[in-house]
């Protein structure tokens, strides 16, 4: 797709993805409210918050600024999938993407209000930071698949897909990360959580993500990378599941190992090259 | 020589009978052209040469012409537009790749997905080139997947 075009399919699903979130926003807050008990003061429906309505002197004044507000939201959410028309340096603009996003999300929740605590915001980017992990490693797989498909077809040799090396890896972390820690949990004494709170989180979580790395360095070039940042994304549902937004460090701790164990892995790697 | 052609949507490919009384110089003449591969010329400083379809890499379009590469790495100018080409070459042969690039999938010795999201097709002596993902179904329907 030429550049122009592009252009043009940004701006198209810029003015579309406006009133979308728009309409998003207010109907969390409706939502917000039909689910709020006790009925806020004098039962009417709130669409801004209330700290927001006091900073602007007026809850029309506020409604308005969070119309602007979430409308730029819904138009950066929807122009998501822009980059993935671009040939090249599709990975660089989509991370770009995502910067521009997150700062749009964190100043619209500054000026609107929307989090009365830190770790609400830092909980909602960290989801916004998976929904384009996921988002893409879906289209990164779908692409492996037909490259490895028309290599199939053409006859030409090649190694198995790095997604197939790297794939049981990770199915071992998520088994690891994911299970581990509730199994732990079941076994800990409840007056004081050694196994949940000094012995996974400092000495197996660590340990695993350092020793699993190493050999895909050593097997993988470049690809590896997506190990670590997997590690670090693995945590987060445990972190939130069974210790709170003060355990976030497990994921920096998963990442930093698995980081430092791929390393030395393409260290031993190089070395073996030399030999 | 009369010319009689009938169309039949069952064929796959194109059908060529020939009905002949005896086997004469005209009805030679005639398998020889039909046999002959079909041939491009290329220019290059100021001299035309002929181009075997199979000899040559890749086709590109190239400040607003058509560029032939051939096996020994020499590029020749083409007075056909990359469309006219995609329907003069062989179809399972050459596979176009990319909005202003025909490739001799024969030649192609590899192809990779990198991390960014390309994917890099290398062509015999180490000529790499890319492929859009938006002819990649394309692609697909050539090979037959």
């Amino acid at each position: 797709m030429s550049k122009s075009e592009v252009r043009r399919e940004f701006l198209r699903r810029t003015k579309a993805g406006f009133p979308w979130g728009i309409a998003l926003v207010y109907l969390v807050f409706v939502l917000g409210n039909a689910f709020t008990i006790p009925r806020p003061e004098g039962g009417n429906l709130l669409v801004v918050p209330g700290a927001m309505a006091e900073a602007y002197g007026s809850p029309v004044a506020a409604a308005l600024a969070q119309f602007f507000w979430s409308g730029l939201l819904g138009a950066a959410l929807n122009t998501m999938e822009v980059p993935f028309l671009l040939e090249r340096r599709t990975l660089l603009w989509s991370g770009a993407h995502f910067l521009g996003t997150a700062a749009v999300f964190s100043l619209a929740g500054w000026r609107c209000r929307w989090f009365p605590i830190r770790e609400s915001w830092l909980c909602l980017l960290g989801l916004l930071l998976l929904l384009y992990v996921l988002k893409w490693s879906v289209r990164f797989l779908e692409w492996q698949s037909d490259v490895w498909a028309i290599r199939k077809s053409s006859g030409l040799e090649g190694a198995d897909p790095p997604w197939k090396t790297l794939a049981p890896y990770l199915l071992l972390a998520a088994a690891v990360e994911l299970l581990l820690p509730p199994g732990l949990r079941l076994a800990d004494a409840r007056d004081f959580p050694v196994l949940t709170g000094i012995f996974y989180p400092f000495l197996v979580l660590p340990l695993f993500c350092f020793f699993s790395a190493c050999p895909l360095g050593t097997r993988l070039r470049r690809w590896w990378l997506l190990y670590p940042a997997a590690c670090a994304a693995l945590t987060l549902p445990c972190v939130f599941w069974l210790y709170n937004y003060t355990a976030l460090f497990q994921a920096w701790a998963a990442g930093a190992a698995a980081l430092a164990g791929g390393l030395l892995g393409v260290v031993l790697r190089r070395l073996k090259k030399r030999e | 020589m009369k010319i009689d052609v009938t169309l039949d949507p069952a064929l796959e490919e194109l059908l060529v009978k020939v009905l002949s009384p005896g086997e004469t110089e005209e009805l030679r003449a005639l398998l020889r052209r039909l046999e002959e591969p079909r041939r491009l010329t290329g220019f290059r400083e100021g001299s035309a040469v002929p181009l075997e379809a199979a000899e040559v890499l890749r086709f590109y379009g190239e400040d607003k012409e058509v560029r032939a590469q051939a096996l020994d790495g020499e590029v020749y100018t083409v007075r056909l537009r990359l469309y006219e080409l995609e329907e003069r070459l062989d179809r399972k042969a050459f596979v176009r790749v990319s909005h202003s690039e025909i490739v001799n999938w024969k030649r192609v010795t590899a192809l990779d997905l990198s991390l960014s999201g390309t994917i890099r097709v290398t062509l015999e002596g180490g000529v790499a080139t890319y492929v859009s993902r938006r002819y990649v179904k394309k692609i697909k329907e050539v090979l037959g997947i």
